[in-house]
């Protein structure tokens, strides 16, 4: 069976245009989804499919852009008969037209309508399904390819592909559309969407709408530079402007010909029109490409790594990769994730990316954890704070795989080695879900003492990976630094496997610190390890970023290597770490308010400054429980006082409960380590409800709570009912708050509150936000309403000394 | 329903100036108040390169049918929308947002500094009431006659339900990235649609006049009201 694939191999592939905006010129009312006309005016459709194959299309689309299933709720038809007909339509085209040449038929899939999460609500798993469906069908209709496109968000292309990929076996077209400032409307990059959507195996991509063929064109060569798979450029006829009060495009169908003739000369192997393009422009098309030979698709050498913004690459300078999250030996890190405190796991993640981190390292793994589902959970807390590319760091392949799928771009996936087992379980999922691997220089035999033998190692895992069709630019060889205490030729060993490894065309990274296990002053022989490995040519290195020996250790490589342009890094680096860290005072001091010295700075909210007298105060042998009842807990009562006054407005409020709870942290952590137990004030669920993502209000309410001293088990937003009454009664809690912003989803919060009072009657409900009233908050069956977050702290204090 | 012409702008932060005095107020401070100031002054550069301004309208007639307004989305029963557009026979339907950048602050910021989300979700909506503001001046330098104040799906007793046809009558999500959520709140959620009626010159006088403005015509008490 010939496919269009073949086809570009050989020769340009050409699509149709603009059908939604085509059919309308026909007598389509603008409201009315174009996919109805399918089954009233199948005439219609058939004739447009036949006079596009008639200009010269090689591929044309089916009718059947927005017949996804959620789109589909409003009208009278079903999916699966729009569908159907859609391909009637095409079928009956094609089989009437005969020029000796194969004509094909893709099955068009659009955007869903709806924003994935976290930005919208849209779950990536009911994504997936909706895409998979519709590809489904089209393979079932006899499509030969299906094309997805429009799509202005890297989450929904990875969703859609997935779901194209698990449910047809038809090749996948991908087409996003770029703005003028060549983003997608959520952020991300060229680079960033060409790294993502060909780790997916998306078998062609490409840009379609927005733009037309002159504005699309850097955008176009862009990713004709990264791109080692077939290129697809579908734009719009030129830009709509206003001509007699009606919307039209500003180009001819020669001009657009001809405008599209720079990117096909750049290396576009498909080509075709969008919104306001007609059979004449496509006939235009095929006239200038009879003078053009195609230009050979060669696969790029560029090693990347994405975000959902933007995509870094190996191979130019070292990139740094934060070891930070990983709990082994952090007792601070494992408490937190006991108590599933999301937000230390993104704040370490955030404080990694301002000391300069290129990547985070992503490791959950500790006895008693879930590791799949909490690799998942910090992998979607720590997309809402940053930007980086994640290193997925597990040991247990199903872990790995529900990181791999939640992850919204092309990461780190840490590690295969060279044991057969280890092969056999991430290779396919690397080649599935896409990545860098991390391939360990080991095997069933251990780690090889030579150099040689680790480079024979990762020869042989890179033929493994090229049968999966992972490519060598994608796999990070780590020749793995032993402890040269043990082993006095370990560094050595090291280096010279990197220079073998990249003189055979390898990627390399290091984890840097093993090298000084078992010696003193760790920090110094630890930095002058990694500059020798920089300078044997490492490409990544996993440290710890807040290791100052390290870093400088690293921008002074890179000064000394040309890496660093007029030493800029180098500069800014010592600029932002002077040695004596001095914290400016602001000048103002708050009105009406007094209190000691501390009070005053903890009301101003310097966290760090009250932070450094507590720690003096510790040293001169003060009590840290003292310290919590006498400083911390006054000064919120009088930031909370001056509130309920309205002599102290709710920025403030924040700044100081900030501040108290970075105190409380370090009075807790000097507590534990005199081996005492800290005093545990209550723990509280908070949610905000169903349907609702505003939780703004929610977030206010928790910092208070935290800086209050109390415990607070956060769900997040969007939480459906028996979502909260398990969390609750899970960990045995008794008293709840919920949060809701729009009278559109108060429905909710009624329902989980009469679940919560019908299955724990112990459990008082504290409910607040912006359209609630004290009526309504009664009518609704709440224990009690909360009008500012102050309010849910006086009713907490209330609730825990009543019931202890 | 989805109407023919369609405009859509775009703008940067140079273009639209946000009034510090509007952000405090949405942080729930007074004016003056110098903390709030300050953390105003901490968070407008980075907000400000997060704002993306976009938006889409289209001028189209409308008709009054005894308590419903008719508008190419659809037949619209609200006495309150009906009284806000007496007297015109075009309105402009307008989309605009912030775009999606101001969102992720805030969303990080929640998790990281709630102060600072804080800052960022009064400076997201200072900035979207002070882009309409400025769409509604070049709206009314368009239509050379006055214009009446923007009113919302969700105003009085015009039923937030008919968001999500407003919306696709602008193709909304297409041209400037404006999509509702399944619970039909907007995202970016720095976003607003409104319709605005083109008074015709005879009745601009009358209906002007008694056409009260902003918070001043809202019934509800809410926290954020503004007081002279």
């Amino acid at each position: 069976m010939p496919n269009p694939i073949d086809l570009i191999s050989k020769n340009f592939l050409v699509f149709d245009g603009g059908s939604g905006s085509m059919l309308q010129t026909l007598g389509l009312d603008a409201g009315q989804p174009p996919e109805t006309w399918n089954i009233q005016h199948p005439e219609v459709v058939t004739r447009l499919h036949r006079a596009y194959y008639e200009a010269g299309s090689d591929i044309v689309c089916a009718n059947t852009f927005g017949c996804n299933a959620d789109k589909l709720k409003n009208i009278s038809y079903c999916q699966q008969q729009l569908i159907e007909a859609a391909f009637g339509c095409a079928h009956a085209a094609r089989d009437s037209f005969h020029d000796g040449k194969q004509r094909f038929i893709a099955m068009d899939i659009g955007p869903i309508g709806k924003l994935l999460e976290p930005l919208g609500g849209m779950k990536f798993e009911q994504a997936v399904r909706l895409f998979g469906d519709m590809a489904a069908l089209g393979e079932k209709n006899g499509a030969d390819a299906i094309l997805i496109e429009t799509i202005s968000d890297t989450y929904e292309a990875k969703a859609a592909v997935l779901g194209a990929k698990e449910h047809s076996r038809l090749p996948v077209f991908v087409c996003v559309t770029f703005d003028r400032t060549s983003r997608l409307m959520t952020g991300a990059s060229v680079q960033a969407v060409v790294a993502l959507l060909e780790g997916l195996g998306a078998d062609v991509i490409g840009l379609n709408c927005g733009l037309g063929p002159i504005q699309m064109r850097a955008c176009a060569e862009e990713m004709l530079r990264f791109a080692s798979r077939p290129v697809m450029v579908k734009p719009n006829a030129g830009m709509p402007h206003l001509k007699d009060g009606v919307t039209s495009y500003d180009i001819s169908p020669d001009a657009f010909a001809e405008a599209m003739r720079p990117v096909i000369r750049a290396g576009a192997r498909v080509l075709g029109g969008c919104c306001g393009t007609t059979p004449d422009h496509i006939r235009a098309l095929r006239k200038v490409l009879s003078a053009e030979q195609p230009i050979p698709i060669i696969p790029k050498q560029t090693t990347l790594l994405s975000s959902y913004t933007h995509a870094v690459v190996l191979g130019e300078k070292p990139l740094l990769i934060g070891e930070r999250i990983n709990p082994t030996g952090k007792p601070r890190l494992k408490r937190a994730l006991k108590e599933q405190d999301w937000q230390y796991v993104q704040q370490e993640g955030v404080r990694q990316q301002d000391a300069g981190a290129d990547i985070l390292d992503v490791n959950m793994g500790l006895p008693g954890l879930d590791e799949a589902s909490a690799i998942e959970q910090a992998i979607r807390s720590l997309q809402r704070v940053t930007d980086l590319p994640l290193q997925i760091d597990t040991a247990d392949a199903e872990a790995m795989e529900r990181g791999l799928r939640c992850y919204n771009g092309k990461p780190l996936i840490n590690s295969v080695n060279g044991k057969e087992q280890s092969m056999a379980a991430i290779l396919p999922l690397a080649a599935k879900y896409g990545g860098v691997v991390v391939a360990l220089t080991l095997d069933e035999q251990g780690i090889p003492k030579t150099a040689e033998g680790r480079l024979a190692i990762a020869r042989k895992i890179s033929e493994r990976a090229a049968q999966y069709g992972i490519q060598k630019k994608d796999l990070l060889v780590d020749p793995l630094a032993m402890a040269v205490s043990a082993d006095p030729s370990a560094a050595l060993t090291a280096l010279k496997a990197i220079r073998l490894l990249k003189a055979d065309g390898f990627r390399c990274s290091l984890g840097v610190s093993n090298i000084s296990f078992g010696l003193p002053m760790r920090d110094a022989i630890n930095a002058a390890f990694f500059t020798l490995a920089m300078q044997a040519g490492l490409d990544a290195a996993i440290l710890n970023v807040h290791a100052q020996s390290m870093m400088q250790s690293y921008y002074s490589y890179l000064a000394l290597s040309q890496k660093d342009p007029s030493c800029s890094s180098y500069i800014a680096y010592c600029a932002a770490h002077p040695s004596a860290q001095v914290q400016p005072s602001p000048a103002l001091p708050p009105q009406n308010i007094s209190g000691t010295a501390l009070q005053n700075k903890l009301l101003r909210g310097l966290g760090s400054a009250v932070c450094a007298d507590l720690q003096k105060l510790l040293e001169g042998g003060a009590n840290p429980m003292a310290l919590i009842d006498n400083e911390i807990i006054p000064a919120l009562n009088i930031a909370g006082t001056a509130f309920e006054k309205g002599t102290l407005f709710l920025p403030q409020l924040l700044l100081c409960a900030e501040a108290a709870t970075a105190a409380l942290d370090l009075l807790k952590e000097r507590i534990l380590k005199n081996g005492r137990q800290t005093k545990t004030k209550g723990r509280l669920l908070l949610a905000t409800v169903h349907g609702d993502i505003h939780d703004i209000g929610k977030n206010i309410v928790k910092t208070l709570l935290q800086s209050y001293g109390y415990s607070v088990l956060d769900l997040g937003k969007d939480v459906p009912a028996q979502t909260v009454l398990e969390a609750a009664q899970k960990e045995n809690i008794r008293l709840i708050g919920l949060s809701a912003l729009m009278t559109t989803t108060l429905p909710a919060m009624e329902q989980t509150i009469a679940l919560l009072h019908r299955s724990l009657p112990d459990c008082k409900v504290v409910v607040g936000g912006a359209v609630l009233t004290q009526e309504y908050a009664g009518a609704i069956g709440a224990d009690f309403y909360a009008q500012t977050a102050m309010d849910t702290v006086r009713y907490t204090e209330l609730f825990f000394a009543q019931h202890d | 329903m989805q109407l023919q012409t369609i405009h859509t702008v775009y703008a940067t932060s140079a273009d639209v100036a946000i009034n510090p005095a509007e952000a405090l107020r949405y942080m729930g401070a007074h004016k003056d108040d110098a903390p709030a100031r300050r953390l105003f002054e901490e968070c407008i550069e980075k907000a400000s390169a997060a704002f993306s301004y976009r938006a889409c309208f289209s001028c189209c007639p409308v008709f009054f049918e005894k308590d419903s307004v008719c508008l190419p989305f659809g037949e619209v029963g609200s006495a309150d929308l009906s009284r806000h557009l007496s007297g015109c026979s075009q309105v402009y339907l307008l989309a605009a947002t912030v775009g999606f950048s101001i969102d992720r602050l805030i969303s990080k910021y929640s998790a990281l500094q709630p102060s600072h989300a804080l800052a960022y979700q009064a400076i997201g909506a200072a900035a979207i009431e002070a882009w309409c503001d400025q769409l509604c001046a070049f709206l009314k330098e368009q239509a050379g006659v006055p214009l009446t104040s923007r009113f919302s799906p969700g105003y009085g007793d015009f039923p937030l339900s008919y968001q999500r046809d407003f919306l696709s009558a602008l193709d909304t999500q297409r041209r400037i990235g404006l999509t509702l959520s399944e619970g039909g709140l907007m995202l970016p959620t720095k976003s607003v649609s409104a319709i605005i009626g083109i008074q015709s010159i005879f009745s601009a006088q009358t209906s002007l006049s008694s056409c009260k403005e902003g918070c001043a015509n809202c019934t509800k008490q809410c926290a954020f009201r503004k007081r002279d």
